[in-house]
């Protein structure tokens, strides 16, 4: 078997931990991970989030996603040798001005991550922590990676309880914030999570950023309305005494929030947007919506 | 140090491993270890119908046939398939003691099926990667099994007992510390490739209960009847050479006699016209748990009113719970698994 040296060479230094290499003319970028040093000893083995991130990782195949290569160990270190990005792709993509140049580019984007959602899904992965930070952007190209799968985890029905502190708080659906059903959550949380992203990128500030569960759900239930049992089913059996709650709000008139949107993408928003996770549409049902008709 | 311009990018890409999920990601670490109750549990699964809330999200209840294809893709590279003991009594008899540790351990800590089905899927696949029949020592596989069980812990859990403890289950001849279990764990991902989400029969179960929309009790009846026969079969090395799909069409097909008789035939044609799979090798399959099945019918039967606390190790242990003796007729071979004697609530994942 090859060695690290005998299978990658002429190494370039770009941070501490990565560094940019070459295989047969073709680049690659090369992180380093040391899981055998002291600081992990505590960590019990070998971390969990290491190998739910480089398994779910070594299965995927979609031009939307960072690509892993190849893992190799040497010693107390992972090295993961991942697709080459050039300097063209920007990370938190939407602090790159240009994004908001052409409204057909947001639209691009948004159809890639759902695209992107959808593929994952039908593999039974949970991505439970999108948002802006973790996509990348080639604004040249319209090309859109995600990366960052720490957080992800296969599931399978019916759900067993997953962690509700899972993810940027900012982006969290109501159901992990009520930790509704005991814990269930499912894929309307990362739906719920795009949804957030596409008001983001129309709005050019978070849709949500309450610093507390309590207060992003007053947020929440301020633009989308309180939940009622007609709206979200179960719900009042769950919270209908809970401080979570709140007093009753009528949810706000998306047309006006959101001036900047033809009837399809405030259908498509809304649709995302649904306090409720089993109303709320599937990505895979998102990526055929007439929003995006000519993409 | 070249390419600066570029380390905006590569910090979001690749955090530095002291915060490998990106700082503020999680509130807390998702993971807990050292923190699951010790007491003993006598289920092997621990989503029931008594334990489980009746809460099915319809979510839960999606299916697409990209995800059947997908199945059915990744099990034709089951490297398993081909795999036989018969002819070597040493290997397979060192496999039984492990699958027996991996069962008893795993009930213990009330940890779910899949992660049982995972730790022997790792445990089978590294063990036949080496092929290190001739030298098999008692605590290399001792070794690897705790080493899978963890791994599978952690693909599948969240709370993961520390290493020193997922031993200390049962006296045991062997206590590894936990360096040297974190070796065994990196060479088992190396080896096995880091593919640690393989398609298992519990894959193929669970699409089928959606695509066959079962609902409600009957749904969580027969998973947990399915499960409890898979988890009783997986210490017979003889059920490895069966794909996954087709030891799941077999186990369905049983279970569905026990469960929902008056929907058999029904269901069965269904099922075949799903995964337009090999009925002689689904039918071999059945015959041979029912021969299984009979092995142990003279034996006796644990039943409920002994209140046995605790799930045997061994297969056939397992299996004598899993499988009841009062039916007369093989067409109602399966039965509930005896009640807890104690309920431990699932961890959070």
């Amino acid at each position: 078997m090859l060695t690290l040296r005998e299978k990658y060479y002429d190494f370039d230094q770009i941070s501490s931990k990565v560094f940019k290499c070459r295989r047969d003319d073709q680049f690659f970028t090369m992180k380093i991970v040391s899981i055998l040093n002291e600081e992990n000893q505590a960590n019990n083995g070998v971390p969990y989030w290491i190998i739910r991130e480089i398994s779910i990782l070594k299965e995927l195949d979609h031009i939307n996603i960072v690509r892993l290569i190849d893992v190799m160990t040497d010693g107390p270190d992972l090295f993961l040798v991942f697709e080459y990005l050039d300097n063209e792709f920007q990370a938190d993509f939407l602090k790159n001005p240009k994004m908001f140049m052409y409204p057909q580019m947001k639209k691009e984007f948004l159809y890639q991550i759902l695209n992107t959602v959808a593929y994952l899904h039908a593999r039974k992965i949970l991505l439970r922590d999108l948002r802006p930070e973790n996509i990348l952007v080639n604004v040249r190209t319209q090309v859109l990676k995600i990366a960052l799968f720490g957080a992800a985890r296969t599931f399978e029905a019916p759900l067993e309880a997953y962690s509700s502190s899972v993810g940027c708080l900012s982006y969290r659906s109501p159901e992990v914030l009520f930790q509704f059903g005991c814990e269930k959550y499912s894929t309307p949380n990362d739906v719920w999570a795009v949804g957030c992203i596409f008001g983001e990128m129309l709005l050019h500030r978070p849709l949500f950023s309450g610093p507390s569960d309590v207060e992003l759900l007053d947020e929440i239930f301020t633009l989308l309305g309180t939940p009622t049992e007609e709206t979200w089913p179960g719900v009042t059996s769950i919270c209908g005494t809970c401080a979570l709650m709140g007093p009753p709000q009528q949810p706000k008139d998306l047309a006006k929030e959101f001036p900047m949107l033809n009837p399809d993408g405030l259908d498509l928003l809304s649709k995302m947007l649904c306090l409720c996770p089993n109303y709320r549409i599937s990505a895979e049902d998102a990526v055929k919506h007439p929003y995006f008709k000519g993409v | 140090m070249a390419y600066h311009h570029q380390k905006s990018l590569l910090d979001t890409l690749y955090c530095s491993e002291e915060h490998w999920i990106g700082e503020g990601e999680f509130d807390q670490a998702e993971e807990e270890y050292g923190n699951s109750n010790s007491n003993s549990s006598s289920t092997l699964v621990n989503n029931s119908p008594e334990s489980s809330p009746h809460l099915l999200l319809e979510s839960d209840m999606f299916w697409d046939e990209q995800e059947l294809a997908s199945l059915l893709e990744k099990e034709q590279h089951n490297p398993l398939s081909t795999c036989c003991l018969q002819s070597n009594p040493a290997l397979e008899g060192a496999r039984i003691e492990a699958v027996e540790w991996i069962l008893k351990v795993n009930a213990h800590y009330s940890f779910s099926a899949l992660t049982a089905v995972l730790a022997v899927n790792y445990f089978d696949r590294f063990l036949f990667s080496f092929r290190f029949q001739n030298d098999i020592k008692p605590w290399m596989t001792r070794l690897a099994a705790v080493a899978c069980l963890s791994l599978a812990a952690k693909v599948d859990e969240t709370h993961v007992p520390f290493l020193i403890d997922l031993q200390q289950v049962e006296e045991s001849r062997y206590l590894f510390e936990a360096k040297t279990i974190k070796k065994m764990e990196i060479l088992i991902l190396s080896t096995l490739g880091w593919k640690m989400n393989p398609p298992t029969s519990l894959s193929f179960l669970d699409y089928f209960t959606r695509r066959l929309g079962l609902k409600d009790h009957l749904f969580w009846e027969f998973l947990t009847k399915s499960e409890g026969v898979l988890l009783s079969l997986i210490g017979d090395s003889r059920f490895m050479s069966y794909l996954p799909s087709v030891l799941a069409t077999a186990t369905m097909m049983q279970v569905l006699k026990s469960v929902e008789p008056s929907l058999e035939a029904e269901y069965k044609s269904q099922l075949f016209g799903i995964l337009r799979i090999d009925k002689e090798k689904v039918n071999s399959c059945c015959k041979l748990m029912l021969e299984l099945w009979s092995e142990f019918e003279g034996k006796q039967c644990m039943k409920r009113k002994f209140g046995i606390g605790w799930i045997p190790g061994s297969p056939n242990g397992v299996m004598d719970v899993s499988f009841s003796c009062d039916s007369s007729s093989n067409d109602s071979w399966v039965s509930s698994s005896p009640e807890p004697l104690s309920k431990k609530s699932r961890s959070e994942k």
